[in-house]
């Protein structure tokens, strides 16, 4: 007998691929700054989509590490009306990360939050925008997003906090 | 679109193409309305003939909506199938063995984590006297996580019991990594 995965799964896995089949595209281009991609865990359990990018690229500016990661996951429970993701940016060497979260965590904050994690701490969390749109498109929006924050990122007393007036999404 | 960061995934596709991308990764029914949207599409009458061919050729499935009108849904069964032909594709047995090693790993992990014996066993937990909100929801993402490792590993299964019959199937790889070892 054959049970058919619950569909969420079977959206994830879809999603994913298309998502790492786009940013496998961008690789060959010579000003692309996404490097090595891979499913996150494994191309067989696929729970999401991370990749290597080269900062200074991805900003088109000089930035102080060389690397970073672009984390993409993405849920679809059923028992709740709106998508879940996480879209992040993470500098392993800094130990620090930048993203999105829409999940069912700080519902006083609304559907989705912009969190920036230092040091294994939580050092921001602000309330984002909601956004109604495919998963396609608000990682398209996300990862414009990113480059704002990314710019707009301060470092006061050696944490780093993206100023009040700057925008989160 | 800024001219730093990634390139839109709209980039060098035509208009068919976008609406090809969005309906054949939605996640809920939607109307030709939402999907024109969310495609870029500027023509209704263009999105709705090539959400049509999709149905035609079993891509999406065309279902009345609430409000009468037509809605586009996943097709379900071609995207279980799909999942399974690309693990038998693109990988060998011993990789899909390996993986169902490691995703139990994680499930006997959550046992010990959580003193329980099944997921189901979890999820009456949720109603403990002692546990707080954040605890509850830790679980109930843990609870998620395990019913997704669990649909892998199903999917897993069904690839490794599937595979020898597909891989013939796949033109210049039918010798690919043969093996006599029983699937069960």
């Amino acid at each position: 007998m054959i049970f058919l995965a619950n569909r969420a799964n079977l959206d994830t896995r879809t999603l994913f691929t298309k998502i790492h089949t786009r940013l496998l595209t961008q690789v060959p281009k010579e000003e692309s700054p996404v490097e090595p991609m891979w499913y996150h865990t494994s191309a067989r359990n696929k729970t999401g989509v991370r990749a290597t990018v080269c900062p200074a690229q991805f900003l088109g500016t000089s930035y102080p590490v060389e690397n970073a990661e672009v984390q993409v996951s993405f849920d679809f429970p059923q028992t709740y009306s709106y998508d879940f993701y996480a879209i992040q940016w993470v500098e392993p060497d800094r130990n620090l990360m930048v993203g999105w979260h829409q999940d069912e965590t700080h519902a006083d904050l609304g559907e989705c939050h912009f969190q920036i994690d230092y040091q294994g701490e939580t050092v921001q969390r602000e309330n984002a925008a909601f956004l109604d749109v495919h998963p396609l498109n608000v990682f398209d929006q996300r990862i414009e997003d990113l480059v704002e924050v990314l710019n707009a990122l301060t470092w006061e007393d050696g944490v780093p906090r993206l100023p009040n007036e700057a925008t989160v999404g | 679109m800024t001219d730093h960061g990634l390139g839109s995934w709209t980039d060098d596709l035509s208009t068919r193409e976008r609406v090809r991308a969005i309906a054949t990764t939605l996640t809920e029914p939607r109307s030709v309305e939402w999907v024109r949207e969310q495609a870029q599409v500027s023509s209704w009458q263009t999105a709705k003939d090539e959400l049509e061919m999709l149905v035609e050729f079993g891509q999406v499935q065309a279902i009345e909506g609430d409000d009468g009108n037509t809605k586009y849904a996943p097709n379900y069964q071609l995207r279980y199938f799909n999942e399974v032909t690309e693990l038998i594709n693109n990988h060998t047995r011993e990789e899909l063995r390996e993986e169902i090693a490691s995703i139990q790993a994680e499930i006997d992990e959550w046992k010990r984590e959580f003193a329980v014996e099944s997921r189901d066993e979890l999820e009456s937990t949720l109603t403990d006297d002692g546990l707080d909100s954040e605890a509850i929801r830790g679980r109930n993402r843990v609870l998620r996580h395990w019913e997704g490792s669990e649909d892998n590993k199903r999917l897993l299964k069904h690839a490794l019991e599937l595979y020898d019959d597909v891989r013939e199937l796949y033109p210049g790889e039918a010798d690919e990594s043969p093996s006599s070892i029983p699937l069960s």
